[in-house]
């Protein structure tokens, strides 16, 4: 399923998906793999990337 | 901003991926090759030994490995049964392809006619099967040690 949720967090914080990969020390296709929903990132990447752009788990990865 | 990871961890699973399936194809090349050199060729085993010998020594990586990190070798909570099951397997495999080999290679007359061979397959299954329960219970025990040794060792203090 695709992470729209990280994308629109992505684009607040006025970020390319190369910025945001450069910032968690990953490729651009990672991020854009996670955003498209085709690759399950491990906790502490999820966490980097929360951190990256100022949010909490629950706002990025968290399904009710 | 601090780096959190130093490496791509996409890339690194990957990687790994590549890794394993290039083990896999080796593996099974070795395998493969010394099969055919031996029983299609009827190779002499000078020919085949360090195809052998690599196999083996990987083999016994995988498996010794396996059992020093305490991962279950056996893949089910009824490992005897496994054990079981699996030297009758082998058991069977090794009569089966030294019969067969036996017969075609001294023909049915030299081997004895239908019960000699019969006998004789009989026999060979045995020995395969004990030989094969000795190696895989040896295995299983190992491996179980070292698996409560684990669990004795990351054992939560406050239970």
């Amino acid at each position: 399923m695709k992470n729209k949720r990280m994308k629109i967090a992505r684009m607040e914080c006025d970020m390319r998906q190369e910025d945001l990969a450069k910032a968690v020390g990953v490729t651009r296709q990672t991020i854009s793999l996670i955003e498209a929903g085709d690759y399950n990132p491990t906790l502490n990447l999820c966490i980097a990337i929360c951190k990256a752009l100022d949010k909490t788990l629950n706002d990025l990865f968290w399904e009710a | 901003m601090k780096k959190l990871n130093t490496q791509d961890e996409r890339l690194v699973l990957q990687k790994r991926k590549i890794g394993n399936d290039a083990f896999g194809i080796v593996f099974y090349g070795l395998l493969i090759s010394v099969l055919i050199q031996q029983f299609l060729i009827g190779a002499p085993f000078s020919q085949y030994a360090v195809e052998l010998i690599l196999f083996m020594v990987a083999s016994f990586y995988v498996v010794i490995r396996n059992i020093f990190v305490g991962n279950n070798l056996f893949q089910n909570n009824n490992g005897q049964k496994m054990v079981i099951i699996n030297s009758v397997v082998s058991g069977l495999t090794i009569a089966v392809i030294t019969t067969t080999l036996n017969t075609i290679n001294f023909g049915l007359e030299k081997m004895g006619g239908f019960v000699e061979i019969t006998i004789t397959s009989f026999i060979t299954f045995a020995c395969g099967l004990i030989a094969s329960f000795i190696v895989f219970e040896l295995l299983y025990q190992l491996n179980k040690r070292r698996q409560k040794q684990i669990d004795d060792m990351y054992k939560d203090i406050d239970e």
